[in-house]
């Protein structure tokens, strides 16, 4: 065996591949800037492409595309406030502050860090931890996951400390906004007014592009100025490095989050991201400086939407089942070229899958390459003038709302959703709590009534030892923002 | 200086731009020039002389499958010998949405020129069309080709106590069984719904989303077993067994296991197929041109090997062959439609 991954190491070192890598990294980068695209259009845009390349070469440009898109969505995130793909949206929380304070050079680069060193770690899991992180699969059935979206719900409370009841009411509106369409366990069309482009309920997406991306051009057109509010930018690319390796702790904590629900199948980066942003910030101890351009915010975003990626493949090599909608259109890119996934192709090819493997490693550390020396481009958007910037986003924004699926209903959805983002705004209510409940609403309803379906009471949730641990860890961090630590210990030392 | 930097970003945007109109369609075709459909001009029809004019210029075949999912797959594979038949490019493209409500509703409404096909899945479109009043009758689209059949098995965990269909009977008479299925509405739910009805026996439905979270649920111990197509769980046979095959032979796949019928018991079994059809009112003549070009595709050595590695059940059924299925299966959905309701 490990001769084979040796020589997959030699075949992906050849100078065709590594240009392959480099090439689709770049590409895979501007699909994911833009909004409205992401991995899964860009690999879909493959599909066709790639019928009458060599398995290998289609498996290469896929990775590239793949780590590109998925760290590309941070750009747009950090610069424009607007999330590049659906998992970049938690780096828009404290990207864009940062940007606004003139740090837009050293968000960009904690990114690209962070994003390196979260897709490196997790392409390392998936090479060496296949089988072994496959059981770990196996013991997340309906009821855990279902706990899994609870606690990634419960983070509403500690997300929106300015005002509590603004953050739930935000929260609860995401859950509803994310009840519209198809009833995912009767098949009821519920709240579409009839219309079938909203039986698959709101694109995500496009409610994203709407809420973070139009409200924003609104809220810009207002005044004339740039985001970062001068004509020259501070902080550089080397500041943002160096504080990644000063945060390591944050840099792993979040690459393992990402890394785990990376491998969970149906839940994916979207998630991955919001749940690793609001770990790290609420047990850092500057927890009241996350949200106004805290790079630690940056780093947990990133680390662990990338870290995502190599983890997503588990499920699907050794079971032949996605772990994200990426990893079933790759998937199915894999199915066009004969291979059959699952245990059976480390048998039949195993030089392919280990080139791959070898590949998405390198695409990691290629990526910091290609990027590096675009930061400083991207990073000037922060200084260009509103006059020029806001209608050149707002084009961006309406290309990326139809982009997603080819719809024009699309675009008046993300409008809609772009007036309604900017008066939400206006009245403080925290854009994450709903984007949270949106996310999350779905694998939270569909998991619950799978579970009551199957145990019929709610026992489930604390007879079984993942989901009674994860009930404790949400009752946890409920509380906690209601705790005065200092309080405590004040009272302790009187006694 | 400034003002050039600023230059160079617009000029980035715009091509940025130019690159997302040019992307908008999730799968265009190698070849962009022709994703774009061709309104039939009434001047196109003065050109046409005598003698087999069709096909004159790309075809478009539209799914209602994403990209990557399994009609996807199928059609995207057979592609290129469409092509070679027909000698024209064949562009296809995906509309998926409302359980493929949008991308059928679409075909339907198009110019029946035989110049934009449907891919589509057979029960699911009836479900579609019967359950889902969508706007398109399914028995009314001219039936071009049935492609493959994908019949089910039941399989439960590796580790269950049942080991047979009988088994399987039994026990779901002593306690309640669960059962994972794709989706409410879907064919695997229909197959369940009919086994339930002919069997006399109770179990619950676990509605899954889609095939390979259905799968997933047995892998965890969610649910007690599922029917699931006969070509998914092959890579997971440590984890899953197979008791039984839903076909009215012995699948190539499983030779050791039996067949319901073979157990004893008798009840419809319904296959996924994989089929093509046109907007109604398509020319008889264009429609034979098409099907023979599709059946000759499907027939190719090549395309038979891709289809012979995947696993996948080849069964090919033309015109009225293939009408007289897609009635059986509309018969079917019709007399349980209550249930999914």
């Amino acid at each position: 065996m490990y001769g084979v991954i040796i020589e997959g190491l030699l075949e992906s070192l050849s100078i065709t591949n590594l240009i392959l890598i480099f090439l689709s990294t770049f590409i895979g980068v501007i699909i994911g800037a833009l909004p409205g695209l992401g991995p899964t259009i860009g690999i879909a845009l493959l599909i066709p492409i790639s019928y009458g390349m060599e398995t290998t070469t289609a498996l290469l440009l896929s990775a590239g595309i793949y780590v590109g898109a998925v760290y590309g969505g941070s750009i747009t995130a950090i610069v424009l406030g607007i999330p590049g793909t659906p998992t970049s949206t938690a780096t828009v929380l404290d990207g864009f502050p940062m940007s606004q304070q003139g740090r837009s050079l050293e968000a960009l680069a904690a990114s690209t860090v962070s994003s390196s060193f979260g897709g490196f770690v997790s392409a390392l899991f998936l090479m060496f931890f296949t089988p072994m992180l496959s059981r770990v699969v196996l013991k997340f059935g309906v009821a855990e996951q279902f706990m899994l979206a609870m606690f990634g719900l419960s983070v509403i409370a500690v997300s929106s400390r300015e005002s509590f009841f603004k953050g739930l009411l935000g929260g609860f509106f995401g859950l509803a906004i994310a009840t519209v369409g198809y009833d995912p366990i009767t098949g009821y069309n519920r709240f579409n007014f009839g219309v079938d482009y909203l039986a698959d309920g709101f694109p995500f997406m496009v409610v994203v592009i709407g809420l973070f991306g139009i409200s924003q051009t609104i809220s810009m057109a207002e005044k004339a100025q740039t985001i970062s509010g001068s004509t020259e930018l501070s902080g550089s690319i080397w500041t943002g490095t160096v504080k990644v390796f000063k945060n390591m702790r944050v840099l792993i904590q979040s690459t393992l989050i990402g890394s785990f629900m990376g491998g969970m199948p149906g839940v994916g980066g979207g998630p991955a991201n919001m749940i690793a942003y609001t770990t790290v910030a609420n047990s850092s101890k500057d927890r009241d400086s996350f949200g106004k351009g805290n790079i630690k915010g940056v780093i947990a975003a990133e680390a662990s939407n990338n870290a995502t990626v190599g983890t997503a493949l588990i499920p699907t090599l050794a079971f032949g089942i996605p772990g994200s909608t990426v990893a079933a259109v790759l998937l199915g890119l894999l199915m066009l070229h004969g291979v059959e996934p699952g245990p059976k192709m480390f048998i039949e090819m195993p030089l392919t899958i280990y080139t791959f493997f070898w590949g998405l490693l390198f695409t990691n550390l290629i990526l910091v390459l290609v990027c590096f020396p675009l930061l400083k481009y991207f990073a000037k958007i922060t200084i260009v003038p509103y006059q020029i910037l806001v209608p050149n986003i707002f084009m961006l924004c309406v290309l990326g709302t139809y982009g997603m699926r080819g719809y024009v209903f699309d675009v008046f959805v993300g409008i809609a959703f772009g007036v309604l983002g900017y008066f939400l705004k206006k009245a403080n209510y925290p854009m994450v709590c709903i984007v949270l409940g949106l996310v999350l609403g779905r694998l939270a309803e569909s998991n619950l009534s799978r579970s009551l379906m199957i145990h019929r009471n709610l026992d489930f949730l604390y007879k079984r030892p993942i989901t009674l641990t994860l009930l404790i860890l949400t009752a946890v961090i409920m509380i906690i923002p209601y705790i005065n630590i200092e309080k405590i210990k004040r009272r302790l030392r009187k006694n | 200086m400034k003002t050039n930097k600023k230059r160079f970003m617009l000029v980035a945007l715009l091509i940025c731009f130019i690159f997302v109109t040019a992307c908008a369609q999730p799968a265009p075709a190698p070849d962009p020039a022709p994703s774009e459909p061709q309104p039939e001009t009434p001047g196109n029809e003065t050109e046409q002389p005598s003698g087999p004019t069709f096909p004159t210029k790309p075809i478009r075949i539209i799914t209602h499958s994403e990209p990557g999912g399994g009609v996807d797959i199928f059609i995207r594979a057979l592609q290129p010998y469409i092509q070679f038949e027909l000698g024209q490019p064949i562009v296809i493209e995906n509309v998926p949405g409302a359980a493929g409500r949008i991308g059928t509703t679409q075909v339907w409404n198009s110019d029946p020129d035989g110049y934009t096909l449907l891919s589509h899945t057979l029960p699911l479109t009836t479900v579609g069309d019967i359950v889902y009043d969508a706007e398109y009758n399914i028995l009314e689209f001219e039936h071009l080709v049935a492609f493959d059949k994908t019949p089910y098995v039941i399989a439960v965990k590796i580790d269950s106590d049942i080991n047979t269909f009988e088994d399987l009977v039994n026990e779901s008479k002593e306690r309640t069984l669960t059962n994972a299925t794709s989706g409410v509405g879907g064919s695997m739910h229909l197959q369940s719904v009919v086994m339930k009805d002919a069997l006399g026996i109770d179990y619950a439905d676990i509605p899954f989303n889609g095939s390979a979270p259905a799968m997933m649920a047995v892998m965890t111990n969610d649910v007690d077993f599922a029917i699931l197509p006969f070509d998914i769980p092959l890579t997971n046979l440590d984890e899953v067994k197979v008791i039984v095959a839903m076909d009215t032979n012995r699948m190539p796949q499983y030779p050791d296991i039996p067949t319901v019928l073979e157990e004893g018991y008798e009840f419809e079994l319904i296959s996924i197929r994989r089929c093509i059809v046109a907007p109604k009112g398509t020319p008889q003549e264009i429609n034979e041109i098409l099907i023979n070009a599709f059946e000759k595709a499907a027939e190719n050595p090549d395309y038979l090997k891709w289809a012979e590695d995947r696993g996948v059940n080849l069964e090919i059924l033309t015109g009225d062959d293939y009408y007289r299925i897609a009635e059986e299966a509309y018969e079917m959905v019709d007399k349980f439609k209550d249930i999914f309701q």
